[in-house]
């Protein structure tokens, strides 16, 4: 059902299924691929430190573009390999989700979900700043 | 003797700060410092590590970082007494992890860059907040940058004072709050202009996060308005102090100038705190014409400014006049015509 093998008890119970308008996503390139939206999980990113599994299985999107294009811009690790910000329009059953307070959301993708086909435009980031 | 070298250290997981796809920005403990942390490119493709570079913070920076008055880069950049760790997160074991001291001088490559904020931070993480009550202030008149900022920083003294009387007198207010704010008025020799100087800048620094005053917001036009954040009753309280003070203005230079006049004219305002010694046959005129000025200044107890110069009356004295001199410099842009409430 999932685009990912999630583990067990993912996604939480009060992540909900409804659409995200003006949701943002740091992605590689100016066109876009379905590998941008891979978890670290699907990357086969082992992290031996403690973190919430169903967390790490997530696709992190942002609702304030701001944050985003601070976050990927500023911070040296995301810096150092992402150029670009895609806003998207994600309508209603296209996954399930949970928002942070501070504008982050976890969001887990039905395998039926193309999230490059819910992208409205991709902008580079020296052009956010 | 030789330098001692930064050891390696194990720091404790606390919190992480911001989140994407990964943890990017978090924060540890090793011993009793607080370390910032930002995750940093990897050294070669898949090499299996989360390498974060990691400083010390010190208590105040910590606050100023988490209240937006400086951004990640200045922690990482600007404390001259700080070290600098590297470390995998993939080391880390039941939350705790083995940081290796970075003595270099940090890469580009592992530095934020300039104005990232706490804004950006994607996890709530618990803290004192700025306080959220705003006193505005009429602005009218022209003014010069120098004028401006001159009057900000009059305001400013005077709140911070108000503040720390209060916290003084406060039960409740801990302990080491109560030994910083004694700390300058017993510290400084109080001859000359610069013991002042530093003895409203350590009040204000020693202001608690969720007292402190704040520029929210200048319209700067003839008239326009500044918007100051602080505490509601520390307003009513200066407004009731610069109201007093215009209203009894010449009463008020009257006992000053007597006080004033009496140190100068018999060398105590040259005569540093320390050398000033209880039962001095000038402590019952010094004594008595302070606590007539603290009063007619509306300044709360005068016991609190004896607690806090440990009742020495030749410093009280001078933190008195001290804190007329900011006022009278303050209420001047009021008495223009410049401020009003």
């Amino acid at each position: 059902m999932y685009h990912e093998d999630l583990p067990l008890s993912c996604p939480p119970q009060l992540s909900k299924d409804d659409q995200i308008s003006n949701a943002y996503r740091r992605v590689d390139d100016k066109v876009a691929t379905i590998g941008d939206f891979a978890s670290q999980a699907a990357k086969g990113v082992e992290p031996l430190f403690p973190v919430d599994p169903c967390k790490w299985a997530s696709c992190s999107l942002f609702l304030n573009k701001a944050q985003i294009v601070n976050i990927s811009a500023k911070l040296p690790k995301p810096r150092s390999h992402s150029n670009y910000v895609a806003e998207m329009n994600i309508p209603a059953s296209s996954g399930r989700w949970l928002a942070g307070k501070k504008g982050h959301i976890d969001f887990w993708m039905y395998g039926t979900f193309n999230p490059v086909a819910a992208i409205v435009k991709i902008e580079h980031l020296d052009d956010l700043q | 003797m030789k330098a001692q070298m930064p050891k390696r250290r194990r720091a404790t997981f606390d919190a992480t700060l911001v989140y994407m796809d990964e943890p990017l920005v978090m924060t540890l403990i090793a011993g009793k410092s607080r370390i910032i942390a930002v995750a940093v490119p990897a050294e070669g493709e898949g090499d299996g590590k989360f390498r974060f570079y990691a400083t010390t913070v010190s208590t105040k920076d910590w606050a100023k970082y988490l209240g937006e008055s400086v951004d990640l880069r200045y922690l990482f950049t600007f404390p001259d007494r700080r070290n600098a760790y590297l470390f995998d997160l993939n080391t880390m074991k039941n939350g705790t992890v083995i940081m290796t001291p970075f003595l270099d001088e940090a890469p580009e490559d592992f530095l934020p860059s300039p104005r990232f904020f706490a804004s950006n931070h994607t996890e709530e993480y618990a803290h004192e907040e700025r306080p959220a009550d705003v006193a505005r202030l009429l602005v009218d008149g022209d003014w010069e940058l120098s004028e401006f900022g001159h009057f900000n920083q009059r305001y400013a003294d005077i709140y911070s004072f108000s503040v720390a009387l209060r916290n003084w007198e406060d039960p409740m207010a801990p302990l080491k709050l109560k030994q910083n704010l004694r700390r300058p008025f017993l510290d400084r020799p109080y001859q000359g202009g610069f013991s002042y100087v530093h003895l409203f800048n350590d009040l204000n620094d020693n202001v608690p996060i969720n007292e402190q005053l704040s520029l929210d917001k200048i319209q700067y036009a003839s008239p326009g308005y500044v918007d100051m954040s602080g505490k509601s009753d520390i307003f009513a309280e200066l407004q009731e102090i610069i109201t007093n003070f215009l209203e009894r203005r010449r009463e008020l230079v009257s006992v000053y100038n007597e006080l004033w006049g009496y140190l100068h004219k018999n060398g105590y305002l040259k005569l540093s705190g320390d050398q000033y010694r209880t039962g001095d046959p000038s402590e019952k005129f010094i004594l008595g014409k302070s606590r007539q000025l603290h009063q007619a200044l509306k300044m709360g107890s005068f016991t609190t400014i004896e607690d806090l110069t440990e009742k020495n009356a030749l410093v009280s004295a001078k933190v008195i006049l001290s804190f007329y001199r900011r006022l009278n410099e303050l209420t001047s842009f009021f008495a223009q015509g410049r401020v009003s409430f």
